[in-house]
């Protein structure tokens, strides 16, 4: 485009000339000038020509930069990423790795057959069925209420955001003081003349790891939500405050829809922490807990030295993850698109 | 500025590149797991030693001395002796006497020089007897050699103890260590020139503390180092100026070597394991600590940028002293047995020279050997075909197995990669971990050497292990093996993926006249035979515990309880719910603790007297012997026995020696099979199962036609030459009660009322197979009991036993925390046993179908 602004220029400035004299005049010296022009022209064509070329080089040599800056980040991906994942792929398909005979989709069905695995299965998703909406609704409940102004906002919000700072093991302590057949809770149930519950081998499992998940991770939660509420415009708050809408409807109609966004995110983020929280029941309570307890990580981890079994898992798990998100994106699309840009 | 971007990137994308090739397998060549050294091993015989053993081995300038103990003239040793009724009794022995002779090894190993004109002889000293009214005992001792010049220095005591005897001291009739003793002892540093003269000899005794010096060196400054166990003590060269003195009372010395500095470093037994520090003359004080590898010892002088070097049993380690620890000699790759090493030392080249003693096949004679160890570098090019055995401990025999293969096979080499040094104390399963971590990385061994730490059950059910099935059908027969102990070896398609040499039989007896002619009981049954016994009767031995009687019940029969194959288990079963409620029945560990701290606690009373007098129901044994087996059941307890197994589980296989697997990847299946082939030969375990019983059809049978053959013999053919054994042989308890009571009386053999042996009319007598040493009852302080040939009786008994076992004790670590963990519950109350074995259900159930 930058090539373009003289020749525009130039011929403006023919129009102009022959505008303001004689004909006759003009002829001889239109020859004269169209000469020189052509000239002048044929130079600044060869120029642009050459500075064209010049800007090929240039965009060339910017690509090859940018490979060059990318390389490491690609190679590495691809190494670390990419590579492990057809290669656990490629593992989920043969007989093992002495005999690597391509049986297709024999550990498929071994796994999906397997009880531990169904155990498994059904273990994590019954607890991210109950923490991850638990996270959300509890964390945006809760940075709702910081919005308001309400007496220690500030000291409640660090109150709540304290435990993204407290190690796991330190967790798993206080946990375990708290939750141990001779714990605190148990103390004080025993005061009400309530029989002992040995609360991580019991029914009561999957409660207490949930208590501890939203401990864990409502205040980041809340953070989140805190900062996108701050962002909602005002005008529409204020509009609706005018025209007298009621709160519920200024939450549901404003500001959760504004919020969608966050949402989405805040529960990708709640459901791949709610799969992390292996590292905490490991911590309480080994590698074979109650089998309330027993969760995918658990089933992973034990069988590391199957790799047949463990990549045939790690598939199924990946690909159930990249439907449930892509799920989320699609239900996200569907009620915040009018207020995305 | 962009030219150095750029190159950083190019640089990085190269590191990555090379990183991705790096990690990609190499081809079949890959020799990587090859040494880059083998030490190659000459043999010098001490020609004039036949009998003796190398003591100290030192580095000279140029030369190596060994001070040995050898082989000196005998002399006589009498002792009197009196006894109850005051009757003197002379006796003599006949001993050899062992002198210290000092040789000089060349640096070559080759030449062997004695230094002839010094030997160090105890006895020279040896003056005890009555002197001046007192009696007098001297005792002297050599101490050990450090070089000295162009010869050595030799550090020797003597020990004088005066008794303060009575004057009418009769020492055919008392003994003189009776009385009060005054104690006196001297040290001497012999300086030796290069013919073994003692040139010079100084007395250090002033220098020496409450403990003596037990060994000592010298630095080249020519600073002197005496110590003991409880400290060291370091001496200017003119063996007076004492220079320091330690003072740590916590710390066990234990020797010094020079390390290539030229100072002297203190190696030291601490609380946290093996350490060494070096000694600073000029500042007078000890370096800092150097902790030395625990599974490590012998610690020699270092060469070559090694502070130390260290040995065990499966080579030579160099220890630099930032504490980092390289391998440097495997005694397998050498083809070198380590149990032939005695002592050794470093040359500065990196060759070593180590001594050892042994006995010499050809003279039948003691030997003593000088072995020059020499660095050569590995010979890829003429490299055999590898088999590679993993195991969890490197044991005698298959150690000799290994090197007999490798010196001899011309086509492949066995490299054994023993995983029990990955283990440290913090990670008992460490061995295991890097095992597993291997062989997810491709890198499976040939060979997997099976015994209780290695996870068979796991490998075979993930298709590491090739079923040996065929290849024992194919090389022994159909027939060939006792399938009764096989068959519970094998998976639910019949497949057999571990092999052994040997086994034996856990079972639990009890006395026939208390619970019936049985095979099995109830735990209702075993509560109705205690009700018949005494009131305190336990049903196992009083000090088993609970802890006990889990790790031995059911650890060693979670078979029982787990289907492998289907991923089932029953650990919520009445049966295992019965089995838990018995066991808490026993003490619990502290409780037994406290009967070992009891002092008031009649040890006397032994398992055998307890079952006959009604104290106890039960007794474990193992049929591993059918003589011995035969000697503590039927004999000890004349017939009247029951073989009931383990309550709720019934009797287990155990296996005897280690056995084999083999890998379904190998690609050296058919050789790496006739390595492991050969336990199962008739000729090996015809040669090598001892104490086991063999595995191998026929040598079973022989092993049972021998116990049943009886072993006679003529009066003539076995002459009285010992009154005592001769009365016992072939006669039988109520014979031998009509021979009269003096019989009993002796308490070295005797007979039980139950044996088969007899005395014909011709004085024909047939010999005890063994002897079962049983004490208590009215068999008082013991006696032995003479076990006869097998009876067609005791064979039914035994074939029994054996054809009615379906379990192989196997132990799982994972299994058994669980249990362990669940039954603490139920034991402390917090759990009713309903609920402990539900919660065990539950995670066992949960493991082991991971594990299908």
């Amino acid at each position: 485009m930058r090539a373009a602004v003289p020749l525009l220029n130039f011929h403006t400035k023919i129009k102009a000339s022959a505008a303001a004299r004689p004909a006759h005049i003009l002829t001889a010296k239109r020859k004269t000038f169209f000469t020189a022009m052509k000239k002048e022209t044929k130079a600044k064509t060869k120029k642009a020509a050459l500075w064209q070329k010049n800007l090929r080089t240039a965009k060339a040599q910017d690509k090859v930069r940018s490979i060059l800056y990318l390389a490491p980040s690609v190679v590495g991906v691809s190494l670390f990423f990419i590579l492990p994942f057809f290669v656990v792929v490629y593992y989920s398909l043969i007989r093992s790795p002495i005999n690597t005979e391509f049986v297709f989709l024999e550990n498929y069905k071994n796994v999906l057959g397997n009880s531990s695995f169904q155990t498994a299965v059904n273990n994590t998703l019954k607890f991210s069925a109950m923490a991850v909406p638990l996270a959300v609704i509890l964390s945006l409940a809760l940075a709702l209420m910081l919005e308001e102004h309400i007496p220690f906002r500030s000291q409640f919000r660090t109150f709540f955001l304290s435990p993204i700072m407290v190690p796991v093991a330190s967790v798993v302590l206080i946990w375990q003081v708290l939750f141990d057949y001779n714990g605190a809770i148990n103390e004080f149930v025993s005061m009400f003349g309530l029989d002992k519950i040995d609360w991580l081998k019991s029914e009561y499992c999957l409660g207490v790891i949930t208590v501890l998940y939203l401990w864990k991770n409502l205040g980041y939660n809340m953070i989140l939500f805190m900062a996108a509420l701050a962002n909602i415009p005002h005008e529409l708050l204020e509009a609706a405050d005018v025209e007298g809408a009621p709160g519920w409807y200024k939450f549901f109609a404003i500001k959760l829809r504004y919020l969608s966004p966050t949402v989405l995110f805040v529960t990708i983020l709640s459901m791949i922490n709610s799969f992390k929280v292996f590292r905490e029941i490991y911590l309480l309570t080994g590698s074979y807990p109650y089998e309330g307890l027993y969760m995918l990580q658990h089933f992973m981890n034990n069988t590391f030295l199957d790799y047949q079994k463990l990549s045939a898992a790690a598939v199924l798990m990946a690909i159930f993850m990249v439907a449930l998100i892509a799920l989320l994106f699609k239900a996200e699309d569907i009620f915040g698109k009018d207020v995305e840009g | 500025m962009k030219k150095s971007v750029k190159l950083v990137a190019l640089l990085m994308v190269a590191v990555m590149m090379l990183t991705l090739f790096a990690s990609c397998k190499k081809d079949d060549t890959d020799d990587s797991d090859m040494p880059a050294y083998v030490y190659n091993a000459t043999y010098t015989k001490m020609a004039e030693v036949t009998d003796g053993w190398p003591d100290k081995i030192v580095k000279g300038e140029d030369c190596v001395w060994v001070a040995a103990y050898v082989a000196d003239g005998e002399y006589e040793e009498s002792y009197t002796w009196t006894d109850n009724n005051g009757e003197v009794y002379e006796e003599s022995y006949i001993n050899t006497n062992y002198v210290v002779k000092i040789y000089k090894v060349d640096s070559d190993g080759t030449t062997v020089t004695p230094l002839s004109n010094y030997t160090f002889n105890s006895r020279e000293f040896d003056q005890s007897g009555m002197e001046d009214g007192k009696y007098k005992e001297v005792y002297a001792g050599f101490n050990g050699i450090t070089p000295y010049g162009n010869s050595v220095a030799v550090l020797t005591y003597v020990y004088t103890t005066v008794y303060n005897v009575p004057s009418d001291f009769d020492e055919s009739s008392d003994y003189y260590y009776n009385y009060d003793s005054d104690y006196t002892r001297q040290y001497f540093i012999n300086i030796l020139d290069e013919s073994g003269n003692v040139t010079e000899q100084k007395e250090i005794t002033s220098l020496v503390d409450e403990d003596g010096f037990s060994f000592f060196t010298q630095d080249d400054e020519g600073n002197w180092y005496f110590g003991s166990w409880s400290g060291f003590t370091v001496v200017a060269p003119d063996l007076t100026t004492v220079i320091y003195k330690s003072d740590d009372t916590d710390t066990n010395y234990e020797k010094f070597e020079k390390i290539p500095d030229g100072r002297i470093a203190v190696l030291s037994w601490e609380s946290d394991g093996y350490t060494v520090r070096p000694f600073d003359v000029k500042n007078k004080e000890l370096g800092e600590a150097i902790s030395l590898p625990s599974n490590m010892y012998n610690f020699i002088a270092g060469t070559d940028g090694y502070i130390l070097f260290a040995r065990n049993s499966n080579g030579i380690s160099g220890i630099k002293e930032d504490g980092t620890i390289e391998s440097l000699v495997n005694w397998l790759d050498s083809d070198m047995d380590s149990s032939e090493i005695n002592e050794i030392v470093a040359l500065d080249n990196g060759d070593f020279i180590c001594c050892n003693n042994s006995w010499d096949d050809e003279t039948g004679e003691q030997k003593i050997e000088v072995i020059k160890l020499t660095k050569t570098p590995y010979d890829s090019s003429s490299e055999r075909k590898i088999i590679t055995i993993a195991t969890m401990s490197l044991n005698y025999r298959l150690r000799q197995r290994v090197l007999e293969y490798n010196r001899t096979n011309t086509e492949y080499r066995i490299r054994v990669n023993d995983y029990s040094q990955y283990i440290t104390a913090d990670d008992t399963n460490a061995a295991v971990t890097k095992l597993n971590t291997e062989i997810v990385a491709g890198n499976v061994p040939d060979i997997f050497i099976a015994n209780s730490s290695m996870p068979i059950t796991q490998y075979s059910g993930k298709g590491i292990l090739e079923d040996l099935t065929p290849y024992m059908e194919r090389d022994f027969g159909e027939d060939a093996f006792v399938e009764d102990f096989f068959k519970t070896l094998r998976d639910e398609d019949g497949k057999l993926y571990e092999i052994y040499p040997s086994f034996y039989v856990s079972t639990v007896g009890a006395l026939k006249s208390v619970v019936g002619d049985t095979e099995t009981m109830s735990f209702a049954d075993i509560q109705q035979a205690l009700s018949g016994l005494k009131d305190d009767a336990t049903a196992f031995e009083n000090t088993y515990s609970r802890d006990y009687a889990i790790e031995s019940i059911i650890y060693g029969n979670m078979g029982s309880f787990v289907n492998w194959k289907t991923g089932e288990c029953s650990f919520n079963s009445q049966e295992f719910i019965d089995l838990i409620e018995f066991i808490k029945t026993f003490k619990t560990q502290e409780e037994v603790d406290q009967i070992y701290d009891d002092p008031d606690y009649d040890w006397g009373v032994n398992t055998y007297e307890k079952i006959m007098s009604g104290e106890q129901l039960f007794f474990t044994t193992e049929l591993s012997d059918f003589n011995s087996f035969r000697g503590s059941t039927f004999y000890t307890y004349n017939n009247d026995i029951s073989f009931v197994g383990f309550p709720g589980i019934g009797n287990a296989f155990g296996f005897g020696d280690s056995g084999y697997a083999l890998s379904a990847k190998s690609e050296n299946k058919e050789a790496a099979w006739e390595f492991i082939s050969y336990v199962l030969t008739e000729d090996y375990q015809r040669d090598n199962i001892y104490y086991y019983l063999p595995t191998n059809k026929t040598v079973f049978e022989e092993k049972m036609l021998e116990a049943k053959t009886p072993d006679f013999s003529t009066a003539e053919e076995n002459p009285d030459t010992d009154d005592e054994v001769d009365d016992d042989y072939g006669i039988s308890y109520s014979a031998a009660a009509e021979v009269g009571t003096d019989y009993y009386a002796d308490e070295w053999y005797s007979v039980s009322d139950y044996n088969t042996g007899a005395v014909d009319e011709n004085g024909v007598r047939e010999n005890p197979k063994t002897y079962i040493w049983l004490s208590g009852g009215e068999y008082g302080n013991g006696i032995d009991i003479a076990v006869f040939a097998m009876t067609d009786e005791e064979e039914a008994v035994i074939r029994n036993l054996i054809s009615s076992t379906t379990v192989f004790a196997r132990y799982d670590t994972s299994l058994a925390d669980i249990i362990s963990e669940e039954l603490a519950a139920f034991f402390n109350g917090q759990k009713s046993s309903a609920d402990a074995a539900a919660m065990i259900q539950s995670r066992a159930t949960i493991y082991v179908n991971e594990q299908r």
